[in-house]
C-alpha cells in the first residue's frame, strides 16, 4: 500500500513510464550532434576538457625534455615561448574551468533531482563554442602560429610593436570567444541550482557541490568580464592603436596586470572550489558519515569566493606599488588561508568520525590533502612581500602554482572520476589499476614538481628555454622531467583503463557502489529520474529509507512527461517549494550552427577577413533568432497535476520565469564588464592627468543623450502598460530611433577627440562605443519582440520574449547614464 | 498553490542579507585601496592613515552590528552573521597594516 505521504499512489497509469522515455529519447546517428539534454552535452563537453588535458600535458612533456639537460636545442627559443603560452593558457581556460562546468553540467541535475538543465541549448551552446574555438585555437600550434606572451599576455610585449605576428590576436579572441562560453556555462549553472532543486532541498539541504558551483559560477560573473574587458582593450590597441598600454600616449602597462589578475586571482579559487565541493562529496561518502561541520563548509566556500576577489595585486608584488597597498593584499592573500583551512579540517573530521574505505577516490583524496597543504603553505610564503620579490619569476613560483593547481584541481578531479564512473557507466573503473595510477600521477607529481622549489630558491628564472650547465640546476632538472613522464605515465593508465572499462550507460550503469547518500545515485535514465524526490535531509539516500524504489515506481512528483513533452520543475529559490512546471526543448541544429558560425566571426577577425566576419556575423545571429524564435512557448496550455495535490502552471512570466534570472546574471555580467571600463578611465585618469583635456565639449551634449536615453527607457514602460492591457508594444518603435539618436549625440560630443591621440580618446571612445554596441543589442531584442507580436506570438500572457527585452533597454539605459556622468562629468567634478 | 506568493521571490532579499557582511568588506577593500593608490599618486598621503583607520573603524563597526542583528540558528540568519564574523576579521586584518607600514614607500 503506498503510504499516504508520498505525492503519488500506485499503480501508475499504463504508459506513463514509456511516455517519458518517448520524450526524452535521444538522437541517434549523425543527429547525436543536435542532442541538448545534459546526460550528452555533459559527456561531451567532459570528454573535450580531458582532451585539451592531455593535449597540454603532451606541450608540458615537450617542455620538461628541452630543460632535461643544459644547453639543450631539442626545440627553439621561439618554439619554447609558444609552448609554456599554449601549456599554461590550454590548462587554465580550456581544461580546468570546462572541466568543472562540464562535471556541473552532466551531474548537477542528477544531484538536484531535476530533469535537466532550465537551458539546454544554452549547454549545447556553451559546450559547442567551447569545442569549436578551443580546437581551433590549439592547432595554431602546429603552424607556428600560437601566441608567445606568456598565458597572462602582459603588454607592452603583447603590444603590437614587440608581438607583430596574429599569436596575441588568436589568443585575445580566442581566449575571449571561449571566456563567453564559459559565462553561457555560469548562467546555465545559477539559474538551475536555484530553480530547479527538488521539493524540500532548502539551501539548507544543497549538496557542497551544488553550493561550491553556485559559488563558482557566480564568481566567474563577476571575474570573467574583467579579462573580456582586458582583451577588448589590448585587442583595440593592437589594431586600431589606441593607447590603453601604451606609456608614451597616457596608457599604462600596469592597466592589463590590474584587469588581468582581478580575474586572473578569483580563476585560481574559481578552479579550486568546485574541486574542493567534489571532495566534500566523495569524503562523506567514503567515510560513511555525513559530512562534519556542513554549514561551516559552506561559509568557507562563500567566504573563499569573496576574499578571493581581495587578492590580485599579489600577483604585482614587484611593480613598484605602494608597500601599505601591498600590505593590504599581503593581508587578504593570508586571511583567504582561513577558510580554505575550515575545509580541510572538516574533511579530515569527517574521515576520523567515519569507518574509511580505503578504495581509488580515498587515495586520491588524501593524495590532495598532501599536496594542497604543501600548495597553500608556499602559497602563504609568497604572500610575504619579501619572500615573493625573492622568488619572484622563478621555478619556485612554477612548484607553488602546480602544487596548488594539481594538488587542489586535478588530484580531486581524478577522484571524482574514479567516484562517479559507476554513475555513468556499466563498470567501475579497476580498482588495482587505479592504484597503479594512483602511485604514479603522485610520485611521478612530487618528483617532478618538488625539486623545483629548490631550483627557484638558487636562482633558475621561469620561462628560460635553456640554462647553461654549472649552476646547479641541472641535476633537478633532470629529476623533475623523469617525475614529468612518471606523472604522463599514470594518465597514460588511466586512460588505458577507461577505454578497457569504461562503457557508457545511463540505464544499465554500474549503480550506486560506494552506497552514497545524495540523488544523483538513484536509479536514472536519460530524463534522469523516473519521479522527482521529495527530500527531507542533505543524504536523502541515507535518511530516507526506501527513496530510491519510490522514485523509481513514480511515486514522487512529476512522475511522468506532464506536458507530452521535456519537462521538469521549477521551485523556490530558498526553500525550494514547487512553482511551476517548465517545458525544455528537444534536440536541435541552431546551438550548434550558432555557436560554429560564432567561432567563424571570431576567427575571421582574427585574419582581418572584416567581410567573412561580417557574413558569420549574420549567419550566426540568424541561428540564434531562429533559436530565440522557439523559445516562449504558448501560453495556453492548462496547468497540470504533479502530485501531492499541486497543479501548477507550465507557463509564467515575470520574476518568476527561468529567463528573468536569466537576464537579471547577464545584466550582472554585464554591469561587471562595464564597471572594468569605467575602472580603467579612473585608472588611466591617476596614472596620466596631463592626457586629460581643460575643456570638456558642451553639457548640452551630455543632457540630450540623456534626455534621449531617459525617453527610450518611457517608451519601452509605456509599451509594457500596453502589453499589460492587450498584447500589443507599439511604442517599442519609437523607443529604437530614441536610443540611436543618444549614441550618435554621444559620438557627435566626442568629435574633437581622436582615440588614437591619448589614453584619455581611447578610453572615452571604448566606453562610448560599448554604449553603442549595447544599444545594437537592445534595438535587436525591440525588433525581435514587435516581430513576434506581428507573428501572433506575444500578448498579454506570452510575453517573456517582451519582458527579457524591457529588462535589457532599461539595463542598457541605466549603463549609459553612467557612461555620460563619467565621460562628462567626471572631468568636471575634478576640475 | 498560487504560485504567484512563493517564497522564490525572497532570494534577492536573502542574499543581500547573506552577503551584507562580505560586502561592507568588499567597499571596505575598495575604499582603502583605491585612496592609498590615489593618495600616492597624488601627493597627500599623509592623510592616508587617518582615512584607512576612520574607515576601518567604520567598516567593522558596521560588520559587528551586522553580526549582532542575525544571530540565530536558522540557516539564512546564522550563516549572515557568520559571514558578516568573517568580514569582520579580515576588515580588521587588513586595517592593521596601516599601523606598521607606512602608506606611500
Amino acid at each position: 500500500m503506498t503510504p499516504p505521504s508520498l505525492p503519488n499512489p500506485l499503480p501508475r497509469p499504463a504508459g506513463e513510464r514509456e511516455a517519458l522515455e518517448r520524450a526524452w529519447a535521444p538522437p541517434q546517428g549523425w543527429r547525436r550532434l543536435s542532442a541538448v539534454n545534459n546526460s550528452k552535452i555533459g559527456v561531451f563537453y567532459i570528454a573535450t576538457a580531458l582532451l585539451f588535458f592531455v593535449l597540454a600535458g603532451v606541450l608540458a612533456l615537450l617542455m620538461r625534455a628541452q630543460l632535461a639537460v643544459p644547453d639543450n636545442t631539442l626545440v627553439s627559443a621561439a618554439t619554447y615561448n609558444q609552448l609554456f603560452t599554449m601549456h599554461g593558457t590550454v590548462m587554465m581556460f580550456l581544461f580546468a574551468v570546462p572541466v568543472v562546468e562540464a562535471v556541473a553540467v552532466y551531474l548537477l541535475p542528477a544531484m538536484l533531482g531535476a530533469r535537466d538543465l532550465p537551458f539546454p541549448r544554452l549547454s549545447a551552446y556553451a559546450f559547442w563554442a567551447y569545442a569549436i574555438g578551443g580546437l581551433a585555437f590549439f592547432c595554431t600550434i602546429f603552424f607556428g602560429a600560437s601566441p608567445d606572451g606568456g598565458w597572462f599576455m602582459y603588454p607592452p610585449l603583447t603590444g603590437k610593436q614587440h608581438s607583430p605576428g596574429i599569436g596575441a590576436d588568436w589568443w585575445l579572441l580566442g581566449i575571449g570567444f571561449i571566456e563567453i562560453s564559459a559565462i553561457a556555462g555560469a548562467i546555465e549553472i545559477i539559474v538551475g541550482i536555484l530553480r530547479t532543486r527538488s521539493p524540500g532541498m532548502t539551501l539548507a539541504r544543497m549538496p557542497i557541490f551544488a553550493w561550491a558551483m553556485l559559488v563558482f559560477a557566480l564568481m566567474i560573473v563577476f571575474a570573467f568580464p574583467a579579462v573580456i574587458a582586458a582583451t577588448l582593450l589590448l585587442e583595440l590597441e593592437r589594431a586600431f592603436a589606441w593607447p590603453f598600454f601604451s606609456a608614451a600616449r597616457g596608457g599604462d602597462a600596469l592597466l592589463w596586470q590590474h584587469l588581468f589578475w582581478f580575474f586572473g586571482h578569483p580563476e585560481v579559487y574559481i578552479i579550486f572550489l568546485p574541486a574542493a565541493g567534489m571532495v566534500s562529496m566523495i569524503v562523506p561518502t567514503m567515510a560513511q558519515t555525513p559530512l562534519v561541520a556542513y554549514r561551516l563548509v559552506i561559509l568557507a566556500l562563500l567566504a573563499v569566493g569573496f576574499l578571493s576577489f581581495g587578492l590580485w595585486v599579489h600577483h604585482m608584488f614587484a611593480t613598484g606599488i605602494p608597500r601599505l597597498s601591498l600590505s593590504f593584499f599581503q593581508a587578504a592573500s593570508m586571511a583567504v588561508a582561513i577558510p580554505s583551512g575550515i575545509q580541510v579540517f572538516a574533511w579530515i573530521a569527517t574521515f576520523a568520525r567515519g569507518k574509511v574505505q580505503m578504495k581509488t577516490p580515498t587515495l586520491f583524496i588524501l593524495g590532495f590533502f598532501f599536496i594542497f597543504v604543501l600548495g597553500g603553505l608556499t602559497g602563504v610564503m609568497v604572500a610575504v612581500v619579501p619572500f615573493d620579490w625573492q622568488v619572484h619569476d622563478t621555478y619556485f613560483i612554477v612548484a607553488h602554482l602546480h602544487y596548488v593547481l594539481i594538488g587542489g584541481m586535478v588530484f580531486p578531479l581524478l577522484a571524482a572520476f574514479y567516484y562517479w564512473v559507476p554513475y555513468t557507466s556499466r563498470n567501475a573503473l579497476s580498482e588495482r589499476v587505479g592504484r597503479w595510477v594512483f602511485w604514479l600521477v603522485f610520485l611521478g607529481f612530487n618528483v617532478a614538481f618538488f625539486p623545483m622549489h629548490i631550483t627557484g630558491i638558487i636562482g633558475m628564472p621561469r620561462r628560460v628555454y635553456t640554462y647553461p650547465a654549472g649552476m646547479g640546476w641541472d641535476a633537478l632538472n633532470l629529476i623533475s622531467t623523469v617525475g614529468a613522464f612518471m606523472l604522463a605515465a599514470g594518465v597514460l593508465l588511466l586512460l588505458i583503463d577507461v577505454a578497457r572499462r569504461f562503457r557508457m550507460s545511463a540505464e544499465g550503469n554500474a549503480g550506486n557502489i560506494w552506497n552514497a547518500g545524495t540523488l544523483e545515485w538513484l536509479p536514472n535514465g536519460n530524463y534522469s529520474n523516473r519521479s522527482v524526490p521529495r527530500v527531507t535531509s542533505a543524504y536523502p539516500l541515507w535518511d530516507q529509507p526506501g527513496l530510491a524504489k519510490e522514485v523509481e515506481e513514480g511515486r514522487h512528483y512529476l512522475p511522468g512527461s506532464a506536458t507530452g513533452g521535456r519537462d521538469t520543475l521549477v521551485t523556490s529559490a530558498v526553500d525550494a517549494r514547487p512553482q511551476w512546471v517548465l517545458r525544455l526543448p528537444f534536440p536541435g541544429w541552431a546551438p550548434l550552427v550558432g555557436a560554429w558560425f560564432t567561432a567563424a566571426f571570431f576567427f575571421s577577425l582574427t585574419f582581418k577577413l572584416v567581410p567573412l566576419a561580417a557574413v558569420c556575423g549574420v549567419i550566426a545571429i540568424a541561428a540564434l533568432l531562429h533559436w530565440g524564435w522557439h523559445l516562449d512557448p504558448p501560453a495556453s496550455h492548462p496547468p497540470v497535476d504533479i502530485g501531492g495535490g499541486l497543479r501548477l502552471p507550465v507557463y509564467v512570466s515575470g520574476p518568476m520565469s527561468q529567463a528573468w534570472w536569466a537576464m537579471v546574471v547577464l545584466m550582472l555580467v554585464a554591469g561587471s564588464l562595464y564597471a572594468c571600463l569605467l575602472f580603467s578611465y579612473l585608472y588611466l585618469w591617476t596614472v596620466s592627468p596631463q592626457v586629460w583635456p581643460r575643456e570638456m565639449p558642451s553639457l548640452g551634449f551630455a543632457a540630450a543623450s540623456a534626455l534621449l536615453l531617459l525617453s527610450s527607457s518611457g517608451a519601452v514602460a509605456l509599451a509594457n502598460r500596453r502589453v499589460k492591457r492587450d498584447g500589443g508594444c507599439w511604442p517599442l518603435a519609437v523607443a529604437i530611433p530614441l536610443f540611436v539618436s543618444s549614441v550618435i549625440v554621444n559620438f557627435v560630443a566626442q568629435a574633437e577627440v581622436s582615440p588614437r591621440e591619448s589614453a584619455y580618446g581611447a578610453i572615452v571612445y571604448a566606453i562610448v562605443s560599448w554604449d553603442a554596441f549595447f544599444a545594437a543589442c537592445a534595438t535587436l531584442l525591440a525588433l525581435f519582440a514587435l516581430a513576434r507580436r506581428r507573428a501572433g506570438l506575444l500578448d498579454r500572457e506570452r510575453r517573456v520574449t517582451f519582458d527579457n527585452a524591457r529588462l535589457f533597454w532599461h539595463y542598457s539605459v541605466a549603463q549609459g547614464l553612467a557612461g555620460l556622468a563619467m565621460v562628462h562629468g567626471f572631468p568636471r567634478l575634478i576640475g | 498553490m498560487n504560485p504567484g506568493s512563493g517564497p522564490g521571490f525572497s532570494f534577492p532579499a536573502t542574499a543581500l542579507r547573506m552577503s551584507s557582511g562580505v560586502i561592507v568588506w568588499a567597499l571596505h577593500f575598495a575604499l582603502v585601496y583605491g585612496y592609498t593608490a590615489l593618495a600616492c599618486a597624488r601627493g597627500f598621503g599623509a592623510s592616508v592613515p587617518s582615512v584607512v583607520g576612520g574607515a576601518t573603524a567604520a567598516a567593522a563597526l558596521i560588520a559587528l552590528g551586522l553580526i549582532l542583528a542575525n544571530l540565530g540558528h536558522e540557516f539564512t540568519r546564522w550563516m549572515s552573521a557568520a559571514l558578516a564574523a568573517a568580514a569582520l576579521l579580515a576588515i580588521l586584518w587588513e586595517g592593521l597594516s596601516v599601523f606598521m607600514v607606512p602608506a606611500c614607500a
